[in-house]
């Protein structure tokens, strides 16, 4: 009960003054989360988090579009998720000294729910916007989730916001180290300690890998991975 | 904790002075290009060239959004093909500049 008034106290005051916080990393400058790599490449991405544990694989035949395999581990729930996801570039704009983009992303696939042994449907759309110099990144996506149950369908949303900022700025092939802080709003999750999550992190980015770590405001460890190929 | 941030700061620093390109070599081709401002962005455009199967070596310079090309002796890479190269990887040729 004292965790979830303190919860409460600090995330409220947090969530009014979130869009100014947005606001100013966008006023700043961002980096982001490509889903979609050069013409010919593969990519493979691995993110583990509170939630789940997820890979995706994807080829991109040019630089606007990326198709792979998508699967993903519910550790809460013990679900399974198999599904094929697109992912577009709708918009993309190129300056001299920043990249902002606009994504896309679409699954449909198979979720095996282990508490029902049940096989549903289960697809998603996401939309993120990112923004990135050398020096700073800016990330908003929002996604909207729909799993069709048994007697009923249900919809969740969900939504984050990242900001990073790098401490020094390294050439290219050197090892790049970012400092960023990660916000998720998830209104639908029955967890009340779901429902709004900072997670700081740091990421190393060499070439053609990527990684980040970062533990959660309810210590949770996220490990997310991207290599290309 | 201090020590901690002192030796990765120091190995962080080493294998960035070690991965560091040196190279001063003449290039053939300066392409000022915008958008490039990650290492995911010049390994695209690094892979793309090399396919080509002319350039010898190329140099990505994050800092000015500059690729420079070294031609392989006697090949030739048209400003067409280059403006094609750059477009398919999704970034904003400015200008193409020849060094001979």
């Amino acid at each position: 009960m004292v965790m979830i008034v303190s919860k409460t106290l600090l995330f409220k005051p947090l969530l009014s003054i979130l869009p100014f916080i947005l606001f100013f990393s966008a006023s700043f400058c961002f980096l982001e989360a490509r889903p979609i790599s050069y013409p010919g490449s593969w990519t493979f991405m691995e993110q583990h988090n509170w939630e789940k544990t997820l890979v995706h694989i994807h080829y991109s035949p040019n630089a606007k579009n990326s198709i792979g395999f998508l699967g993903a581990y519910y550790q809460e729930e013990d679900d399974r998720l198999y599904a094929m996801q697109w992912n577009h570039l709708l918009f993309r704009k190129n300056q001299k000294k920043s990249q902002s983009n606009l994504y896309s992303k679409i699954h449909f696939g198979r979720l095996e729910k282990t508490k029902n042994q049940t096989n549903v449907f289960h697809s998603a759309f996401n939309l993120s916007f990112d923004w990135e110099t050398r020096k700073h990144f800016f990330l908003y996506a929002a996604e909207i989730e729909h799993t069709d149950e048994k007697l009923t369908k249900s919809n969740t949303f969900h939504q984050k916001a990242k900001i990073g900022i790098a401490p020094y700025v390294a050439p290219y092939g050197s090892i790049h180290t970012w400092l960023m802080l990660q916000f998720e709003h998830h209104p639908d999750d029955p967890n009340f300690d779901n429902h709004f999550i900072l997670t700081p992190m740091v990421r190393f980015f060499k070439g053609d890998y990527l990684c980040e770590i970062g533990l959660n405001s309810n210590n949770q460890i996220l490990f997310n991975t991207i290599i290309r190929f | 904790m201090k020590n901690l941030i002192l030796i990765l700061s120091i190995l962080l620093t080493s294998l960035n002075i070690l991965s560091a390109d040196e190279s001063h070599q003449p290039y053939d081709i300066t392409l000022n290009v915008k958008g490039l401002v990650c290492d995911f962005c010049a390994r695209s455009v690094e892979k793309t060239f090399n396919k080509t199967k002319v350039v010898e070596s190329i140099n990505v310079d994050l800092d000015n959004g500059l690729i420079k090309l070294q031609l392989k002796e006697g090949k030739t890479l048209s400003d067409e093909k280059i403006k094609k190269l750059i477009k398919a990887n999704g970034y904003a040729l400015e200008s193409i500049h020849r060094n001979k």
